[in-house]
């Protein structure tokens, strides 16, 4: 009822208060707004406590709104007291120091992978030279270590000088050797090395020396040729240096005696002149193909000399060379 | 400069953390709200805790207001607001106290001296003090709902629509409770209408 507003009523309190517009608000009005002024004009409006106001600012400074940041101002703000902590100086100190030297040691495995240059094995100039006298154990270790870049340079003809750094760095191969390195019979060449060199280097010189014999056969012809000679002598150091062979001119014949020569001449230049009885094997087969019979022959002879267990179980056992052997040979 | 710059825009400078900009905003508002509550409540202590209280929320609240808003119907209502809640809470002193002192001066009197007799005083500095008495006594008088419109409109200078916008009724009902409140100071005050048309 008493939020009824007539029309002139709603007139005579619009015009009350617009600007000059005072004749037309009711006279009552008016004067009711001059004594209202005169008392404010007279100090009926009073003055807050000045105390107040302190109160306030202080209220304000303690709850002024912070400056909107930015996401990467937040995050800073929020890290900063974990980052700026000594110990985190401490903490990346050694991540520094950790990660270089893991850098570093990948990149000396790298290296180990990588060979360092050709210069090394590009030249592997068999010479005639007998290798010193010297224990014999430890003479056959250092033959075996010599002929490992052969058998690399099988799986990376692009990077001769590798192979020895390869020996090195991946023993893997060369330790689940399934069977103990005892040959049957252990020349002092060549045959002996054999099976020192054989876990790391056959599964890779199979595909080639004897992967001739066994198209296709690849990784597995590493087994195949270990179960050739059953007595767990693996034959693929000897396939391994027909790599070499194939990398390198024909070795001149073995030199009958180790101290024949008194020059200090290179290990590998030991080893070379020696041909494996597995690559007289695959050249008296491609020599038994081409139905050159009198070098079958003679390689038989060689082999026969050298290994006469190869020459028995292997040798002999290949229908393609036995057809070209007399009978006696067999 | 920034003295001269709206309220919306000072309260987003505070929003900034510019807390001048806050005191600056205080130094406009303060007299008039808190004059507004004093007049609403009509006791002085009270009005002194709401008016620290209507700040406070303003200050509290800052980083939630939007530059679209007015502030000063913002302010106002929370004023108004602590005055309706205020007042609910002690509806039993509708009417100040006859015999409460009138300021914190001691010798100030009391509205009961000043409002006894209804002859005029003589001179000018009583007369404005029986003025005073009466006008506070007169608001006083006006319903809660009259009582802030008259105020709004008189004492904070808001159009009718904004009062209405912070009462939150249409500006008819606004401008009819305001036509009425006119109309009861206008017959408590009708006596120093003389008075009025000869002041300075």
């Amino acid at each position: 009822m008493a939020d009824q507003l007539s029309p002139d009523d709603d007139d005579a309190v619009a015009a009350l208060y617009r600007d000059g517009s005072d004749d037309e608000a009711p006279p009552a009005w008016t004067s009711l707004r001059e004594v209202i002024g005169a008392a404010r004009a007279s100090g009926f409006d009073e003055e807050p406590p000045a105390g107040l106001d302190a109160v306030l600012l202080a209220a304000a400074r303690a709850h002024a709104p912070r400056p909107r940041q930015t996401w990467w101002q937040r995050l800073r703000e929020r890290l900063a007291p974990v980052l700026l902590h000594p110990a985190m100086a401490g903490a990346a100190a050694l991540v520094v120091v950790v990660g270089t030297a893991g850098v570093l040691y990948t990149r000396d495995g790298a290296k180990v992978v990588q060979p360092p240059g050709p210069s090394n094995a590009a030249s592997p100039a068999p010479t005639g030279g007998a290798p010193p006298a010297a224990d014999p154990a430890v003479e056959e270790r250092r033959r075996a270590d010599d002929d490992a870049p052969a058998a690399v340079n099988e799986q990376a003809p692009a990077a001769p000088g590798a192979p020895q750094a390869a020996l090195e760095e991946t023993p893997g191969p060369r330790a689940p050797a399934p069977t103990p390195p005892e040959p049957v019979v252990r020349k002092p060449r060549g045959v002996e090395r054999a099976p020192e060199r054989a876990p790391a280097a056959g599964t890779r010189t199979d595909g080639l020396s004897i992967g001739g014999a066994t198209p296709g056969a690849g990784p597995l012809a590493g087994g195949a040729g270990r179960s050739a000679t059953d007595d767990g002598a693996p034959t693929e150091g000897g396939q391994g240096e027909s790599a070499e062979d194939s990398a390198a001119p024909p070795p001149p014949p073995p030199s009958p005696s180790p101290q024949a020569s008194s020059a200090p001449a290179p290990d590998r230049q030991q080893v070379a002149p020696v041909e494996p009885v597995a690559t007289r094997f695959a050249k008296a087969q491609a020599a038994a193909r081409a139905k050159r019979c009198g070098e079958v022959v003679a390689l038989a002879a060689s082999v026969r000399t050298d290994d006469i267990a190869y020459y028995r179980r292997v040798f002999v056992a290949d229908p393609v060379i036995a057809a070209c052997l007399p009978a006696s040979a067999l | 400069m920034i003295t001269d710059e709206a309220d919306e825009d000072l309260m987003v400078r505070y929003q900034a953390g510019e807390v001048r900009a806050f005191e600056i905003l205080l130094g406009r508002h303060r007299k008039p709200v808190y004059n507004f509550i004093l007049r609403f409540i009509g006791d002085k202590e009270t009005a002194e805790d709401l008016l620290q209280e209507a700040f406070m929320r303003v200050i509290k609240g800052a980083e939630a207001y939007k530059r679209q808003a007015k502030f000063t119907t913002w302010l106002y209502t929370i004023a108004r607001n602590l005055c309706v809640d205020q007042t609910r809470r002690r509806k039993h002193r509708k009417h100040a106290s006859l015999d409460a002192p009138m300021s914190a001066d001691e010798d100030s009197g009391t509205l009961l001296d000043v409002v006894a007799g209804n002859e005029m005083a003589s001179d000018r500095k009583t007369v404005n003090k029986q003025l005073h008495a009466r006008l506070q006594q007169a608001i006083a008088g006006l319903g809660d709902e009259q009582r802030e419109v008259f105020l709004m409109r008189e004492f904070l200078d808001m159009p009718f629509k904004q009062i209405a916008d912070v009462v939150g009724v249409p500006e008819n009902t606004v401008k009819s409770r305001m036509r009425y409140a006119l109309e009861k100071l206008r017959l408590e005050l009708e006596e120093y209408k003389d008075f009025a048309k000869a002041a300075p």
